[in-house]
């Protein structure tokens, strides 16, 4: 069962946020590298000293909408690979490939790693969105959800 | 071997506090088990509690005291130059005192330990209590309601340590430590095949030992150095402020900005923590988003993902000598099912699809742009929230600057919380080179101490290879990683027990305020929130507490201020009646408003007969002349202190009828 990874320069920019308690969890700055990831379709794989190790579920608040980032998730992987939904052997095949119902985060360890890839790829984006890393969270938020409305409407 | 503590006493002289001596013990030297010190507000109550504190940590021992704290605690309009606080202590069963000896001409602290072997100058409790005698332990059994607050504080408490200490789990850690040395001292003393390399390769680990240990030196010093100027910067604040508020015309003016400025940052940062948890939702970050989830959703029902019927099925239907439509199936039939049924997902593959269309449905389907649209006008609130926060901290700024130019004094302190500022921020820049990874430097170049440490385990690698102690090296590793494996597992089932027999304490101090403890890490961890009220706050300690001390092996007394302070009437008689069996000695600090349902229910569950002491300033002629009509009053030069039950109770009412 793989576990989440965050690279560790990416929890360090957040590492403001972290001090003044706005993250809690080592999961939320890779949601938001993850989101970054995935509107910018932007992968990147990093070797497994830069990273350190997260839950290999989803925890608190993302308890609830892990059905959704998988879902997300898919619909990303799908439409790289190509597959189009009316292609019913290759969108099961990878379904099966990716999904694991006996994971905690529903990810078999593929899906794991290529989630992991969009948060590592995510960070790279962030550093290209923001000038400086988060100091405040108002800040963060507002620019944050700004640039993924522009990439994802220059993306469509 | 299990340690018992008892406070038989303390004496306080020429301090900020009234003079006086609180005795816990009989006659005979018998610690009592319960002491109620009835202390009215004023007398002294905190300044008491933060020295029992000191003398029983040793925290204010070898100058760690600055001088200004240290003059706080001189006795107000006394010419008296020297003060006296000591307590007495049994340390299982022997006798220890501990002084400390205040000199305010040059403000300094002298502490002074007494036991069987004589005194000595300094700190110096027996070996065998030292480690129930610092700092951080000493918070958790003299304790008030702002260490309660801080049991929920990651930054302020170690909750994990005091468990870790109280039920020995650290004994594995040293055990490690005993290993590591073994291994050192092994690989020193062997004969080696090839000398020269052995020699070479044993230079090259001490080098890099010794380096690993100069840069952690290097950095403490610097964290040492931040500590201080943050300190520094903290004070200079309070004088800024200080200073501030004389410029009498602005101080108003100030006051109010300042305050209006507060409120909206604690509106900010509401309406962000309220955004952020919209925002953990991918849904309602970008319609975008939620369209995709929903094209995906719609696309697995149009090409009828997951089917009806799982993989199993027709992997068991193979296995059948019918078919259900009744015709025999033979190897070859057997053989087309088989590599057909990899066509559909497994049962659990469908389960999972189903609840993931079926969130889908439940968070989109009535609405694409709903989840969106929220989180727009949240955002929106949120703008307009920051941009009134701003205006108010311009107001606030123009008024600091206002008053920086018609007080030099202002000006001052401003420009050396600047320079301490920069000098933080210098120190800040300094420390990140200990965390770099850069891999391409020599090693009297290399400051990242993680770079070295891996260093380090390659040089000890390349050692044992000479030293043909491989085998040794990992038999070490297995060793090590076991006790970090049992270690781990011992604190977790040990936390885990305490959270559960804690949250049955806290659930029969408060069965209808659903408050529980999930976890123990630095701090308590509350399930579902970060914190409760004052009187919620301080049951969870007392449950807490309640069931560390108990479980524990070792007595230790528990001191505590204001113990029913902020608690329901109807919380207060079931802690009451849970402090006896909670440690072999309660000491409280209490004012006469905590009475009321919380000493008779104490009284009661209590075996033996509780000590009532009421301490007050001198002052009020009347509560003076009734005090002096009891028998076991005792008076000194600012104060009186009365033992029994009788005025002990009647206190409230000679004050109010005074």
């Amino acid at each position: 069962m793989q576990p989440f990874r965050i690279r560790k320069d990416a929890r360090d920019w957040f590492r403001d946020l972290y001090d003044d308690k706005s993250f809690r969890i080592g999961f939320d700055a890779f949601y938001f590298c993850f989101i970054a990831g995935v509107a910018a379709k932007k992968k990147e794989k990093v070797s497994q000293d830069e990273t350190e190790e997260l839950v290999s579920y989803f925890p608190d608040r993302y308890n609830e909408r892990g059905n959704h980032l998988v879902a997300l998730f898919l619909t990303r992987k799908l439409e790289a690979l190509g597959v189009t939904m009316v292609d019913k052997q290759e969108v099961h095949a990878t379904i099966a490939e990716l999904v694991s119902p006996d994971a905690p985060n529903h990810l078999s360890d593929d899906g794991v790693r290529e989630f992991n890839e969009y948060a590592h790829g995510g960070y790279e984006v962030l550093l290209d969105w923001f000038d400086d890393r988060p100091r405040a969270l108002e800040t963060f938020l507002q620019i944050f959800r700004r640039k993924i409305e522009d990439t994802l409407v220059e993306g469509v | 071997m299990a340690a018992v503590m008892r406070i038989l006493g303390w004496r306080a002289e020429g301090l900020r506090c009234p003079d006086h001596e609180i005795r816990c013990s009989s006659e005979d030297g018998e610690p009592h088990p319960v002491t109620l010190v009835q202390m009215p507000n004023g007398t002294g109550k905190t300044t008491t509690l933060e020295l029992l504190r000191a003398a029983l940590s040793g925290s204010a021992a070898e100058e760690k005291w600055d001088r200004a704290k240290i003059r706080e605690y001189k006795k107000k309009n006394d010419e008296r130059s020297d003060g006296l606080f000591e307590v007495r202590l049994l340390l299982n069963d022997r006798r220890v005192t501990i002084r400390m000896e205040f000199d305010f001409e040059n403000e300094r602290i002298y502490y002074k330990t007494t036991h069987t072997a004589g005194q000595r100058n300094g700190f110096h409790p027996p070996s065998d209590f030292r480690r129930f005698m610092n700092e951080n332990f000493v918070n958790f059994y003299v304790f008030d309601g702002e260490l309660a607050q801080n049991l929920l504080d990651r930054e302020k408490s170690n909750a994990e340590t005091v468990v870790e200490y109280l039920f020995q789990i650290s004994l594995l850690q040293n055990l490690k430590k005993k290993v590591a040395e073994y291994w050192d001292n092994k690989t020193q003393h062997v004969n080696a095949t090839e000398e020269r390399g052995l020699s070479r390769r044993r230079n090259r680990l001490d080098q890099l030992k010794k380096r690993r240990q100069q840069l952690i030196e290097e950095r403490d010093a610097l964290c040492d150095e931040r500590s201080e100027v943050e300190e520094g910067l903290k004070n200079k604040e309070g004088v800024y402020n200080h200073e501030i508020m004389k410029v009498e015309v602005l101080s108003e003016n100030l006051k109010s900005a300042e305050t209006k400025a507060d409120q909206l940052k604690a509106k900010v940062r509401e309406e962000a923590l309220e955004t952020l948890d919209m925002m953990r939702a991918p849904h309602a970050i970008s319609p975008a988003f939620a369209e995709a989830i929903m094209g995906l959703k719609t696309g697995l029902d149009r090409v009828k993902l997951p089917e009806r019927a799982a993989r199993e099925f027709f992997e068991e239907l193979a296995d059948e000598p019918n078919c259900v439509c009744g015709r025999p199936i033979d190897d070859k039939i057997k053989g087309v099912i088989k590599g057909r049924a990899g066509q559909y997902l497994g049962s659990e593959n469908v389960a999972f699809l189903n609840s993931m269309k079926s969130a889908i449905q439940a968070s989109v389907g009535t609405s694409i742009d709903k989840p969106s649209q929220e989180l727009n006008n949240k955002i929106t609130i949120l703008a307009e929230s920051v941009s009134e926060e701003r205006t108010a901290s311009n107001d606030v700024d123009a008024l600091r600057l206002e008053a920086e130019q018609s007080d030099p004094a202002v000006a001052q302190a401003r420009e050396e919380i600047n320079a301490l500022k920069e000098k933080l921020s210098g120190i800040d820049e300094e420390l990140k080179k200990f965390e770099s990874r850069d891999q391409e430097q020599g090693d009297e170049r290399t400051f990242g101490i993680e770079v070295i440490n891996e260093r380090i385990e390659r040089a000890e690698k390349k050692l044992a290879e000479i030293t043909e102690t491989m085998e040794l090296k990992s038999k070490r590793d297995i060793l090590l990683r076991i006790l970090k494996n049992v270690h781990e597992k011992a604190r977790d089932e040990i936390t885990k027990e305490i959270c559960a027999e804690a949250n049955r304490r806290i659930r029969e101090l408060m069965p209808y305020n659903n408050i529980m403890v999930d976890r123990i890490e630095k701090c308590l961890i509350l399930q579902g929130q970060e914190g409760g009220s004052v009187g919620e706050t301080l049951s969870v300690a007392w449950g807490f507490l309640a069931t560390l001390f108990h479980r524990s092996e070792h007595e230790l007394p528990f001191v505590v201020d204001s113990p029913a302070g902020s608690i329901d009437l109807a919380v207060r008689p079931k802690i009451g009646q849970l402090i006896p069996s909670l440690t072999g000695q309660f000491i409280a600090f209490t004012i006469s408003s905590e009475r009321e349902k919380f000493v008779e229910p104490l009284r009661k569950a209590s075996r033996e007969e509780v000590q009532f002491v009421t301490l007050f300033r001198k002052g009020p002629s009347e509560i003076e002349s009734r005090a002096k009509t009891f028998d076991l009053c005792k008076e000194t030069v600012d104060g009186l202190n009365v033992s029994g039950e009788a005025f002990f109770n009647e206190f409230q009412l000679v004050e109010e009828s005074a």
